[in-house]
């Protein structure tokens, strides 16, 4: 069985690769290269830790088993769709125990990039930390425990998840949360890095701050970290502190395995009903804050898309890219001189990231049949789709200018700023009208590809040639108000710029809707064929 | 005036006997033709849906059911040919046309992530039909479909028969003269389909016109009175079902019409020995 399981593993990872073509192929590749790089610079860092102190290799492996155990916890539950051999589920009609089960599912979970990664990573803990002689003998032991570990904590945490993991409320909570925790990730780890460089940028940490103190003293306290204090018992040639930090893993070892195998066989037994997942919604189409749109199909097909806008993860996170461009250069704002023109610059930033969208019918793709068998003109779906875009936006966009302004004490650049706003938004948002009917594209479904990307919208470079296009020609049309802005007193700002930027909004957009519009009747058919996948 | 009536959701049809006692098609497709690159779906297709009809339209797998009714209700622009609704051409003329048509299509692409309330709201809005009247209509539909427990789910954690369910109150909402129904009874449990069946019944008995595609023969043979054969893109045979039928079975007809596939199962002879 044991071969069985892995063979299946190598046999996913190989149809992955033919069924999702060169794109899946270089993903799986790249994946690979990176575990492998990662791993082996990690190697690297850890055979280091021969230079160190006893106390400062093993709490570092404290720290790296705490790692890689959180790692191994967490990504099986985020990626579950995209590996059926860690679906309890799916073996649940095999006439199979769990004592068949249990070796082959821990070994394929080691099949893989992570495993990959773990095991390098593992090896240089022992590479780091392992003594010369016997002494290396418990190290070893205690590298391979945390190995086990990780593989058995993993299982037990999906296994037991897995009716909960199959529904599609969980898929669209991962799918948000996957890059949402990289990216979190990737913050506290530039934190660390900045606590523990010095002004010059070379790695300087004092081993007596309390930040250090309070971190080891946690690392090595933890279940984690008892084999950490094996290793250390080892380096120092005590008995005691190996034998009694080993077995403590071991009887960890033992407990989640035994929780593991009780777990296999609830869901065996009991396996999750097709994951259907009933949530009770408030009924009204409108959302509360918009109950003031008219009641036909502009304000239908606006109500739509804000409740979609929540609704899907794809569009979650589409909201979550709105503030972004405005986050980066925040800190650098201080300078009172420029702080108005700058602040200009910064509110509309947000602006044109919302306002270039250049694909407003793709994440319906081929759902738009209903619009078109309505006969809901086109003018009016771009109406509405640009004004739900808006309606989102500019309270967004207001209180970021609220913020800025309060962070600059700057009030004088506000009016300038709402002017370049509505001008840009505005601009962009008739631009991505226009591309939208010349250039559609149909959207993957959630959960095939990537929520912060177009996911292999199979628009390709075309995309986000449209993308671009919609960014720079926005860019180009407002330059005027934006040399403007940075050249003329803040006096004449108020005075020009503001109402200037209005009109250049609204008048952009109407504009371009008008060019938009196709003359011939029953177009909405023909662009329901680009957005449908054959 | 008729059109903007239907735009907002009342009702146009006429009663039942004299809805049939009117002479003209609900539906009239003529010479329509579509391909997709070298591949041609429907070819030169003509057919008459008399107007109180529960029209059936079957033929195999890949045979042009689905494209050609597609093309009917003006999802799919065809390479020729024309399409009249209710003496409304779909592609000239499509917002009179398309107020008197309800589709329900095969994959269900819906508005998944609205609830069964606010999907049918989404609807009727789109149709131009007054808050009250969709709202009243959506509470009755609900009911009588059996959805009314959930009616404030998701309607993408619905299952596939409630999922048609919730398809075929959108399609119904503005009370449409003509329903076009592509696999309505395909993946739903003997429940639903009851259901379907008698609400369809109960439209056609009221006047409305029913067209829809299927491969269940007894399905269409039991409920269909007018029934159309499709192969190959094209109509090998249509008319009232007692005429066509001529006293066979529907899946006889059907197999002398396309041909039947060959239904040699010897080399499954290891099947006649059970597991151990």
């Amino acid at each position: 069985m044991v071969r069985h399981l892995v063979s299946l593993k190598l046999a996913l990872l190989r149809g992955g690769l033919k069924r999702g073509g060169r794109r899946s192929a270089l993903a799986l590749i790249a994946s690979l290269l990176f575990a492998f790089g990662l791993g082996a610079l990690t190697f690297l860092a850890l055979v280091a830790l021969r230079t160190t102190t006893d106390a400062t290799s093993s709490d570092v492996a404290a720290v790296v088993f705490f790692v890689l155990l959180l790692g191994w916890v967490v990504a099986p539950l985020l990626a579950l769709a995209s590996d059926n051999t860690l679906d309890i589920d799916r073996l649940s009609a095999f006439p199979l125990t769990g004592r068949q089960l249990m070796p082959g599912l821990l070994l394929s979970a080691a099949v893989g990039p992570g495993g990959v990664f773990t095991a390098l990573v593992l090896l240089g803990v022992f590479v780091g930390t392992a003594p010369m002689g016997l002494g290396a003998i418990p190290v070893a032991v205690v590298v391979a425990l945390e190995f086990l570990l990780c593989m058995a904590l993993s299982r037990l945490v999906s296994t037991t998840l897995s009716a909960a993991t199959s529904k599609r409320r969980w898929r669209d909570v991962a799918l948000f949360v996957g890059p949402l925790l990289a990216l979190v990730i990737n913050g506290g780890l530039q934190l660390l890095n900045g606590r523990f460089t010095d002004e010059s940028g070379r790695f300087s940490t004092d081993p007596q701050s309390d930040f250090v103190i309070v971190t080891r003293r946690i690392a090595r306290w933890l279940p984690t970290g008892w084999g950490a204090q094996a290793i250390h018992g080892a380096q120092t040639k005590s008995f005691v502190a190996p034998a009694l930090g080993l077995l403590a893993t071991a009887g960890l070892i033992a407990g989640v395995v035994a929780l593991w195998w009780r777990a296999i066989q609830a869901a065996t037994t009991n396996p999750a009903t097709g994951g259907r997942s009933k949530r009770a919604v408030r009924t009204a189409l409108f959302p509360w804050a918009v109950v003031g749109l008219p009641k036909n199909a502009l304000g239908g097909i606006v109500a739509k898309e804000l409740r979609y806008s929540w609704r899907e993860p794809r569009r979650r996170a589409a909201l979550l890219g709105l503030l972004t461009p405005a986050l980066f250069p925040l800190l650098r704002l201080g300078d009172a001189s420029t702080a108005g023109p700058r602040l200009c610059l910064l509110a509309a930033l947000p602006m044109l990231t919302a306002g270039a969208n250049p694909n407003l019918f793709g994440f319906d793709g081929d759902r738009f049949w209903a619009d078109v068998v309505a006969a809901v003109p086109t003018r009016t779906e771009l109406l509405a789709r640009t004004l739900a875009r808006a309606l989102i936006t500019v309270p967004l966009g207001l209180l970021l200018l609220a913020a800025l302004v309060a962070f600059t004490r700057s009030p004088s650049g506000a009016l300038p700023a709402i002017g370049l706003m509505a001008a840009v938004l505005g601009v962009a948002s008739g631009y991505s009208a226009i591309a939208s009917v010349r250039a559609p594209f149909p959207m993957p479904d959630v959960g095939r590809g990537n929520i912060f990307g177009s996911g292999g919208s199979g628009g390709g470079s075309a995309g986000g040639l449209a993308s671009l296009a919609v960014v720079f020609g926005t860019m180009l049309t407002v330059s005027p108000l934006v040399v403007a802005t940075l050249v003329v007193s803040v006096d004449t700002a108020q005075a020009v710029v503001f109402p200037l930027g209005l009109l250049v909004g609204v008048g952009g957009w109407l504009l371009c809707l008008r060019i938009a519009i196709p003359r011939q009747s029953g177009t909405e058919a023909d662009l329901l064929a680009k957005l449908t996948r054959i | 005036m008729a059109s903007e009536r239907a735009r907002r959701g009342q009702p146009l049809r006429a009663s039942g006997r004299q809805a049939k006692q009117l002479a003209a098609p609900a539906v009239s497709l003529r010479s329509l033709s579509k391909s997709f690159e070298d591949k041609r779906a429907v070819d030169g297709l003509s057919l008459d849906v008399p107007t109180g009809s529960f029209f059936g339209l079957v033929g195999p797998n890949g045979a042009g059911k689905s494209t050609t009714l597609k093309m009917a209700t003006g999802l799919l622009r065809p390479d020729a040919g024309s399409v009249e609704v209710c003496d409304h051409d779909v592609w000239s003329d499509p917002v009179a046309a398309k107020a008197r048509i309800g589709v329900l299509t095969e994959d269900l692409r819906l508005f998944d992530r609205l609830s069964a309330d606010e999907l049918l709201s989404y609807n009727g809005l789109l149709r131009g039909m007054d808050p009250a009247t969709t709202r009243t209509r959506a509470d009755e539909l609900l009911d009588v479909l059996g959805l009314a427990d959930d009616r404030a789910t998701f309607v993408i954690d619905y299952s596939q028969g409630m999922r048609k369910k919730i398809a075929l109150a959108c399609a119904l909402l503005h009370a449409p003269r003509v329903v076009f129904l592509d696999e309505p009874f395909e993946s739903v449990d003997p429940i639903s389909s009851r259901t379907i069946r008698n609400v369809l019944e109960r439209y056609t008995e009221t006047g409305g016109t029913v067209v829809f595609s299927s491969h269940v023969m007894e399905t269409v043979e039991r409920i269909c009175d007018h029934i159309g054969v499709i192969s190959s893109g094209r109509l090998v045979a249509s008319g009232p079902t007692n005429e066509l039928l001529g006293g066979k079975r529907l899946e006889d007809v059907f197999f002398e019409l396309v041909g039947a596939a060959p239904d040699d199962t010897s080399a499954l002879a290891w099947l006649d020995t059970s597991s151990p």
